[in-house]
């Protein structure tokens, strides 16, 4: 500082500008005053300060080339050392077609959601990609089981696995999981808009209570195309499937190698297409098979007497059977039995009740076994749309 | 005295006790039938039309739970009365009363 000025005090002495010769200001008059006289410089002297000044600056700027230098050695390092700790995502491929109902397509759903819940279990520090690129059909059930097992997951492993998905080739299933919202929680900014007309009436619904203020909107949004009568009855199954739920599903541990103790979920999806309205629900609770022993005795050993080996199918069977008849009521169930009853009196009315390995459809009254269990409960209702109404009124 | 169940508790009764969520049979009960039993000794009307998706659950614990609370299946039927145009709602309702009422002896 001391140089420049000294310098500058130079310059000014020998050349002062014509402005400020001029128009000296007070400031500057009483500087005048107070400072001593300028010293004015030999020719020598001045190149020699001229000389330090240059030789400071070339030192300075000689250092600042070194830091920017170890700067940059410093940060091509680090990249090194990122590159070499980077472990990339692992990739797990949805199945083509997401489905519950088929065997084999349902094998390879639950073979893929086996792998998502081992990958929060022994991968929690790598990415996980599920690959829908191949997937190209989306039946609301399965899609339901994917939705609700990504949901549990990340609620209960809140450490948070980073989760993606890349987009299906397939128009169509890349709208249903946008507008199902599977694109946002793996933070896909997918550009695709849900347009199509059997996508966009897709609806989710999740809660952890019994509330049917919660699902009444997917249901009652249909009351043009449905009678009164018929959203009074999908409404009571859902009711009723949501106390089954919260009163008995979590009570016993689900057989996934997750031990989870959170809260009692369900999830509901409705999707209107082909003039028939699908509404699916399901738990990842313990599975009817698991606790019809614990929870209705009376009926389990009544079931052991008839069949002393019985199926998840059996199990689930026998647990309608009996709810439909307890009350004595014709299309009056209890439990169970009320959820089945709620397609009773609709013809073509369609009710599926998925069961860890069994199942029951209400078109052959009959129990089904697959080889894998969904591990949960699934119940499927699938009634046309715009029927007459079927029950007299009083 | 009349109780119109869609308007007064919540338009989507279900679930069976107050922790299985917040429009159970069982708060029904102890917020409304119970009060309006105690109260006076005239009958009470239920209007239960304006509520969607009754199903067991909730009419079991709201009503067969009367009897369980110390109230006699004979004083159920006699001072409730119900308002709908479905009317196996009302036969399910006194099932419940009745299958409770043979349970306790």
């Amino acid at each position: 500082m001391e140089l420049h000025f000294r310098l500058e005090s130079a310059t000014s002495n020998k050349a002062p500008s014509k402005n400020n010769a001029s128009v000296p200001n007070e400031a500057n008059s009483k500087t005048c005053e107070t400072s001593p006289p300028m010293k004015k410089l030999f020719t020598s002297k001045k190149a020699r300060l001229i000389r330090k000044q240059n030789a400071v600056l070339k030192t300075w700027r000689k250092l600042s080339l070194r830091a920017a230098a170890t700067e940059r050695r410093k940060r091509k390092r680090e990249r090194k050392n990122r590159a070499r700790s980077y472990t990339p995502a692992i990739r797990y491929c949805a199945p083509e077609i997401i489905t519950v109902d088929d065997p084999f397509h349902r094998s390879a759903l639950l073979i893929f959601l086996k792998g998502l819940r081992e990958h929060y279990l022994h991968h929690p520090s790598r990415t996980l990609l599920i690959d829908f690129s191949k997937t190209s059909h989306l039946v609301a059930g399965g899609t339901l089981l994917v939705y609700a097992e990504l949901n549990r997951l990340i609620t209960f492993f809140s450490s948070g696995v980073k989760l993606r998905c890349t987009e299906p080739a397939n128009e169509r299933a890349s709208q249903v999981l946008k507008q199902i919202g599977i694109y946002r929680i793996c933070s896909n900014q997918s550009a695709v808009r849900p347009v199509r007309d059997d996508v966009v009436h897709w609806q989710v619904v999740q809660g952890t209570l019994v509330d049917n203020s919660l699902c009444a909107p997917a249901v009652e949004g249909f009351q043009n195309r449905l009678d009164l009568m018929m959203i009074d009855e999908l409404l009571g199954g859902l009711g009723e499937a949501m106390t089954n739920a919260i009163q008995h599903a979590y009570d016993d541990v689900r057989q996934d190698g997750i031990n989870y103790h959170g809260e009692k979920n369900w999830w509901m999806f409705s999707q209107a297409k082909d003039g028939r309205l699908s509404v699916v629900f399901c738990d990842l609770g313990a599975g009817i098979p698991t606790t019809l022993p614990l929870k209705r005795p009376t009926l389990w050993s009544r079931l052991m007497h008839k069949k002393p080996d019985p199926t998840d199918g059996d199990c689930i069977c026998e647990a309608i059977i009996e709810g439909k008849t307890r009350t004595g009521l014709d299309g009056r169930g209890y439990g169970l039995g009320n959820i089945v009853d709620v397609v009773e009196h609709i013809p073509s009315g369609v009710v599926n009740v998925y069961s860890n390995r069994g199942r029951y459809d209400s078109r052959s009254r009959g129990p089904f076994d697959y080889d894998d269990s969904i591990l949960g409960t699934l119940i499927s209702w699938n009634v046309p749309l715009r029927v007459p109404q079927v029950r007299g009124t009083a | 005295m009349k109780i119109n169940l869609g308007s007064e508790f919540g338009r989507y009764p279900a679930g069976r006790y107050l922790s299985d969520g917040p429009y159970s049979g069982q708060r029904f009960r102890e917020d409304f039938l119970v009060p309006a039993l105690k109260d006076s000794n005239e009958p009470i009307e239920i209007v239960l039309d304006e509520a969607r998706g009754l199903k067991s659950s909730f009419l079991e614990e709201a009503f067969g739970g009367l009897v369980r609370a110390g109230y006699s299946a004979d004083e159920l039927t006699t001072r409730l009365t119900f308002v709908t145009r479905d009317p196996s709602l009302v036969d399910e309702i006194r099932e419940y009363i009745q299958a409770q009422q043979k349970r306790q002896g």
